[in-house]
């Protein structure tokens, strides 16, 4: 329906513009995008310091921050947090419809803007509630000299009882505008008259509204729009419009914007931010940190001390190559569920007033996950080489552990990278799980030998996957200098050929199935380190291209 | 009084001078007009000197017509009445259904309805209880407080509250829907009574004669609105019926519901198809109701989301259907003044309680009574309903809200003997809003007759047309000895006499339809869920991208496997990324579609359209081509780029193997999907199957030296036997490349591997009693991994088994546990 009415409320003077700390403008889209962990004192706090220079002492935001929180009356729910919108209200409860749509308009406010923007303020929200917010918008013109415009569809009678002014627009023309007062009276004379129990805007809307069900319907309603077009021009509302803006004209136009514009706010404050959200949630740092352990805990129930037999071989090869194909896949699945939030609120708001960057954005993230991502790794590494009986040492469980980070760290950096294409967890579950496998299949050489492989593989594919430079990484360190024994362990005589002893040491099996590895050692580490820097980079890159085509 | 003038100066809110008021249904006829044109000319006079220059510009011709009888119109202007009749004309255009063959009263008596809500298994609420004992369990909740209200055959009846008010509780209560949520613990307890014409409802009864449609519209996304029709009229109504005379029901319910025009566009909604308006998509939600012909009809704030325009479409057409007959029950938050005189009752509920119950036209009248009068110029629901809401934003205002509702509703319970919507006091003014009514009774049937033969084209018209008469004659009747229908005057109390007697109920009236066959359910199930899969293209192709990728991927790294030593490991590889790659998607993916596809199943269930069995046998069967198909396309460019055996058993044995455990895969993520009805916790439990299949496959770990307590596992791991199978297969027969023996080496170097050979035994070898050769044959490998034992047939027949049992599961719990969408 075309026929939204555009609703302006507007005090008479206009404060002065362009004070020490005040955005021109402020714009609370239709929907509430918050992290859904952080209490409405600290989303309001976070907004303010990613918007204000650093300069801006502390107390002064806080002081800030509580003004907005008494303007909006969350007084009672300061500190309660935002919690989820939709169908994680469920999970994530947290304040209500109104209240969230408050904390929207309190992260504009805090800029303490002259002019505020709002869309569909009311949309969705119970009749009560939309009244209140509207209340409040009210105060906010009256009593802090604000000028607010807002878009409405369908307002209630009580609603429009709280309007100075009031555009009514119909197929891009406007109708009416002017004071609240002078509308009823308005389409009364234009020969419209309201019925005494019905809202007269519901009537006027649909008086203006062009029906376009049917051909007829619409003559009709073009031919009466026509009419109240030209009742409108010849009113004395229009009169007094006119008279307002040639005023208006000679009147010096507003100050640009204020010196918050020039300065970037300290990169922290978005990593604080993050950092606490997820610290709020129990679940999703448990979630970060059990899953690879986890998984570890399984193996160890099929099997404890791999030995030094040759059977043992098989054994401890099957470790390894869970250890990693498992690495990575957590780190792709944390980053698919935690991160749309942080995607959203990039892409959905914060990229239009928030000043920081797809690659602070990025970078903010991944330090926050790195510490945990780390404690996951350390943890699965050390039940990995304990209990199954690994080689032990400082240099070879920091390999090991390097190994499954950096591969963890790659998983997370794809997750993002998808997530910030896709836009969809299942599609990017989907996509980057088939990546992480199509490079286990070419790198890890113990589905497919890189021996035997084709040389296209063998000397070109399997370069481009990292679970190729990790995987002769982890295979060197554990089968570097490992004693294995010919005799076979009891109950497995037979098994083999008496005598027969394929791989009489760790070393024999390194040259037989990565021939060669050990003299790469620094070579892996480097090409392993640059990948995720280079992941770290384009998904920095992606974001910053993905945010500037939202902001369109 | 109500919205009706001659009352106005009743009111205190209306200045005594003020007109009187139009009627309550504008635009029904001829009477409201001469009452509007004297009202508006009476308002326009103060202000008409200005009008010279509203009128001056070129007034459109519609808008112009003068209109002869308002004589107090100034002269040369157009008449500000006409204006107004030409809004309101437009939008009161009510549509005219076919009679109702059957007619329903509902009675509730004091239903009161308490539900203990569940604990749920997460960490936040098993953490209130553990710290905070009981008072951490969830506190019972009273949702329905001594509720009672009559509904009558050929009324519309609006439910208004705020959220939480109970609203859509009450409706389904009577609609036999409620269920107390999920959760440990949860129950729910509920007295009073529920009557269909004087017999107690029962699921059976209501199900028979009600038709519910629900707040969102659980409609296939990618079929036409006809195929929608086409296919709830083929499988729901009666067998004795031809086919062709119900695709005719199916494009009258079309044509009566305004939806021709979109016959042949699909519903849409999801992110990948767009189709019909929101509006058209809530009224084909309507159809595939209206087809079962239901006497009474329940809808679930039928107009939330919608724009003014369509939501009053759309209770227009609810109130078309009541107008045949029907006892039509919906619930609605917050209508505008316009929808709201739409109906003939409303019951505006608080926290449970009843607020007020009556006829519409007397809601103002009955709250000036008890002390709050409408102010003018605003919505009189909108005023009344804020009146009944408790506002919790303070501790004060929630005190005094809460003492408005207490009174509202100790008002209205001393002012009602029982909730019939019968105020104890009759005056005058009664009498007036009680004429009001009957008046538009009769117009409404007189409009009935006339729009009948119009309509005679699209409906199917003999039987239509004079069912509509029949059904025009009743209602004169009715309203001629005084039966005031939207009234609901049931003065003599129904505790006195046994309501059965009184309304003459009878089973007769619940008798429920016989829809198609079991075997015809199956067809028609089977055809819609072929046509599902073929319309959903970009589906379609995303599974067939995503498994070509993967066979490529597979196929590349294992491109051209050798005979050499090596390539024995390449091939245990190939046969455990083979057997895991693919059924890890395909469980994932498949938690996820079962998930998106169970509010449908739920909602058409819900309806009784068809059995499960069929349905499940439908969806299995229809299915299968395309599993098949998938299996193919990821196995066959594996084998071939591989360069596995070429022969045929070998090649088919492979195929059939590899299609077996995506099945078996399918079948345990669909189990668990239906046993787990929650996206999150079936999508875990799914993955840790998998993985706990998947570890003891034999591959990662030698199954021989694996702990005794869980080696078991692999005795039941469809993983286990696929990867047994596929090597079997590969191995058997196969012979590989043997290094020299290590003898006659020149430079008395032993080869890899023979290092520590004692001199005895190189001279075995080199008389040939030992073999150089670790692996010479497929026998010998399959040893190594301890499979020297598996047969393929029988992993196969196992593969088939887990397959059966997870199906069967799937069956067991969609029948048994709730799959309400949540």
């Amino acid at each position: 329906m075309c026929a939204n009415p555009a609703l302006f409320s507007r005090p008479g003077p206009r404060r002065p513009a362009g004070g020490v700390d005040t955005a021109p403008a402020g714009y609370v889209l239709q929907d509430d995008h918050h992290l859904k962990y952080l209490t409405v004192r600290e989303v309001l706090t976070y907004a303010a310091r990613l918007r204000a220079a650093t300069s801006i002492p502390r107390d002064r935001i806080e002081a800030r921050v509580q003004e907005t929180i008494n303007l909006l009356g969350l007084r009672n729910v300061a500190d309660s947090r935002v919690g989820g919108s939709g169908i994680e209200a469920i999970s994530v409860r947290g304040l209500s419809g109104g209240e969230r749509r408050r904390v929207s308009i309190g992260v504009q406010l805090v800029g303490d803007p002259a002019v505020l923007f709002l869309d569909e303020p009311t949309t969705g929200l119970d009749s009560f509630t939309a009244n209140t917010i509207v209340a409040t918008l009210r105060a906010l013109a009256q009593r802090h000299q604000k000028t607010i415009i807002f878009t409405v569809h369908q307002p209630r009678s009580d609603i429009f009882a709280l309007l100075d002014k009031v555009l009514l627009m119909s197929q891009g023309r406007a109708v009416f505008f002017g004071h609240r007062a002078g509308l009823i009276d308005h389409f009364t004379r234009a020969g419209f008259p309201c019925g005494l129990y019905e809202n007269p805007l519901d009537f006027y809307i649909d008086t203006i509204a062009v029906d376009k069900r049917s051909l007829k319907r619409m003559a009709d309603a073009e031919s009466r729009l026509l009419y109240l077009l030209a009742a409108y021009d010849a009113s004395d509302s229009k009169a007094a419009l006119e008279r307002e803006i040639a005023v208006a004209g000679s009147s010096p136009a507003l100050a640009p914007s204020s010196d918050l514009d020039v300065a970037y706010p300290d990169s922290n404050v978005l990593l604080a931010r993050i950092a606490r959200n997820l610290a709020r949630s129990p679940m999703d740092v448990l979630d970060r940190i059990y899953m690879l352990p986890f998984v570890g805990i399984l193996m160890l129930l099929f099997m404890q001390n791999v030995g030094n037999d040759q059977i043992s071989v098989q054994n401890r090869t099957g470790l390894l190559f869970e250890a990693l194909s498992v690495s990575p896949v957590m780190g792709m699945m944390n980053a698919i569920a935690q991160f749309p939030e942080h995607r959203k609120l990039f892409t959905r708001s914060d990229s239009r007033d928030a000043r920081y960057s797809g690659f602070e954005l990025v970078s903010a993230y991944f330090l926050v996950a790195l510490p945990l991502g780390i404690l996951a790794s350390l943890l699965f590494t050390a039940i990995t080489i304990y209990p199954f009986g690994l080689q032990t040492g400082w240099v070879r469980f920091f390999t090991l552990f390097g190994t499954s980070i950096l591969l963890y760290m790659v998983g997370e950096l794809l997750g993002v990278v998808t997530i910030a294409l896709l836009d969809d967890q299942t599609a990017a579950n989907n996509t980057s799980s088939l990546l992480l496998s199509s490079s286990l299949l070419l790198g890890s050489g113990i589905l497919r030998s890189p021996l035997t492989a084709p040389s296209w593989i063998g000397k070109g594919l399997k370069y481009a996957a990292p679970h190729f430079y990790a995987s002769q990484l982890m295979f060197v360190s554990e089968y570097q200098d490992l004693d294995l024994t010919c005799t076979p362990r009891p109950g497995f005589e037979d098994v083999l050929q008496p005598g027969f002893c394929r791989f009489p040491s760790g070393n024999a099996y390194l040259t037989m199935l990565f021939p060669g590895a050990e003299d790469h050692e620094l070579r892996n580490w480097l090409v392993l380190g640059a990948y995720v820097l280079l992941m770290w980079l384009l998904t920095s890159t992606v974001f910053t291209i993905v945010g500037k085509l939202k902001r369109r | 009084m109500g919205y009706d003038g001659s009352s106005a100066q009743a009111s205190p809110a209306v200045p005594a001078a003020t007109p009187p008021l139009h009627p309550p249904m504008l635009g029904d006829g001829d009477t409201s007009i001469s009452l509007n044109e004297q009202m508006y000319t009476a308002l326009s006079m103060p202000v008409s000197p200005s009008q010279a220059d509203v009128s001056s510009p070129a007034v459109p011709p519609d808008t112009a017509i003068p209109a002869a009888r308002s004589g107090a119109a100034p002269a040369g202007d157009a008449p500000p009445a006409r204006k107004r009749e030409a809004v309101v004309d437009m939008v009161e255009e009510e549509p005219v259904f076919q009679p109702s063959s059957r007619s329903v009263r509902i009675d509730v008596r004091n239903l009161n309805y308490i539900v203990q809500p569940g604990l749920d298994l997460d960490a936040q609420a098993i953490g209130a209880v553990l710290t905070r004992g009981r008072r951490g369990m969830p506190t019972p909740r009273k949702l329905l407080d001594d509720v009672s209200m009559t509904v009558l055959p050929g009324e519309l009846c609006a439910v208004i509250g705020s959220s939480g008010s109970g609203k859509t509780t009450l409706l389904d209560v009577i609609a036999a829907r409620h269920q107390s949520g999920g959760g440990m613990f949860a129950g729910s307890s509920l007295s009073g009574d529920v009557l269909l014409n004087g017999l107690p409802r029962t699921t059976a009864r209501i199900r028979a004669v009600g038709g519910y449609v629900a707040q969102e519209d659980r409609l296939p996304a990618e079929l036409t609105v006809r195929e929608v029709l086409s296919f709830v009229a083929r499988i729901r109504m009666s067998r004795d019926m031809r086919d062709e005379e119900k695709l005719r029901r199916a494009d009258a319910v079309a044509a009566e519901l305004g939806l021709i025009h979109v016959a042949h566009t699909p519903i849409g909604g999801s992110a990948t198809v767009r189709g019909v308006s929101g509006g058209e998509r809530r009224r084909v939600s309507i159809g595939t109701q209206l087809l079962l012909d239901p006497a009474v009809l329940f809808a679930d704030e039928p107009t939330s989301g919608l724009d003014a325009y369509t939501a009053r479409h759309v209770v227009s057409t609810l109130r078309g259907l009541a107008r045949a007959g029907r006892t039509v029950l919906c619930t609605i938050h917050a209508p505008r003044a316009d929808v709201f005189r739409m109906f003939d009752k409303v019951m505006i509920l608080s926290q449970g309680q009843v607020v007020y119950f009556g006829a519409v036209e007397r809601v103002v009248d009955y709250f000036s009574k008890a002390g709050h009068p409408c102010p003018i110029y605003s919505n009189p629901c909108d005023y009344y309903l804020d009146l009944s809401t408790v506002d919790f934003r303070s501790e004060r205002r929630e005190r005094t809200s809460r003492a408005v509702v207490k009174k509202l509703v100790d008002y209205y319970r001393a002012n009602t003997k029982f909730a019939t919507g019968h105020l104890p006091e009759e005056d005058p003014l009664h009498q007036q809003s009680r004429a009001d009514a009957k008046l538009r009774l009769i117009q409404a049937s007189e409009q009935d007759a006339s729009v009948a033969a119009d309509n005679a084209a699209l409906a199917s018209a003999s039987d239509g047309s004079k069912g509509r008469s029949l059904f025009s004659r009743r209602k004169s009747a009715a309203a001629g000895d005084g039966g005031d229908i939207p009234m609901a005057d049931l003065s003599p109390s129904l505790e006195d006499t046994s309501p059965a007697k009184v309304l003459g109920g009878s089973e007769e009236d619940f008798r429920a339809v016989t829809g198609a066959s079991v075997l015809e359910q199956f067809r028609l199930l089977y055809l819609r869920s072929v046509m599902f899969r073929f319309k959903a293209r970009s589906a379609l192709l995303t599974e067939f991208g995503q498994t070509l990728a993967m066979g490529l991927a597979v196929g590349v790294v294992f491109y051209a496997l050798g005979s050499d030593q090596v390539s024995v490991q390449d091939r245990f590889g190939l046969c455990y990324i083979v057997s895991t790659l693919f059924p890890f998607m395909v469980i994932l993916s498949t938690v996820a579609k079962f998930h998106a596809d169970r509010p449908t199943f739920y909602t058409e269930r819900q309806d009784g359209l068809y059995r499960l069995f069929p349905f499940y046998m439908a969806r299995i069967l229809a299915d299968l081509p395309f599993d098949i198909g998938f299996s193919l396309l990821y196995s066959i460019p594996i084998y071939l780029l591989a360069g596995l055996d070429l022969e045929v058993d070998k090649f088919f044995a492979f195929q059939i193997v590899i299609f077996l455990c995506i099945y078996a895969s399918r079948s345990i993520a669909v189990g668990v999907a239906s046993m787990v009805p929650r996206f999150q916790q079936a999508s875990f439990v799914a993955n840790f199957l998998f993985t706990m299949f998947l570890l003891p496959c034999g591959f990662i770990f030698n199954m021989d030296t694996v702990w005794i307590g869980i080696r078991w596992l692999s005795n039941i791991s469809f993983v286990t036997f696929t990867f047994q199978a596929l090597s079997v297969n590969e191995f058997r027969d196969q012979s590989f490349d043997c290094p020299a023996p290590p003898v006659g080496s020149m430079d008395g170097q032993l080869p890899p591997g023979f290092e520590s050979l004692t001199p005895e035994q190189l001279a075995q070898y080199a008389s040939g009693e030992l073999t150089s050769c670790p692996i010479p044959d497929g026998e010998s490998a399959l040893e190594l991994y301890a499979m020297s034992s598996v047969n393929v047939l029988h992993n196969g027949i196992f593969l088939v088994a887990v397959t059966v049992f997870f199906r069967t599961l799937c069956f067991l719990a969609l029948k048994y546990i709730s799959q309400r969408p949540r």
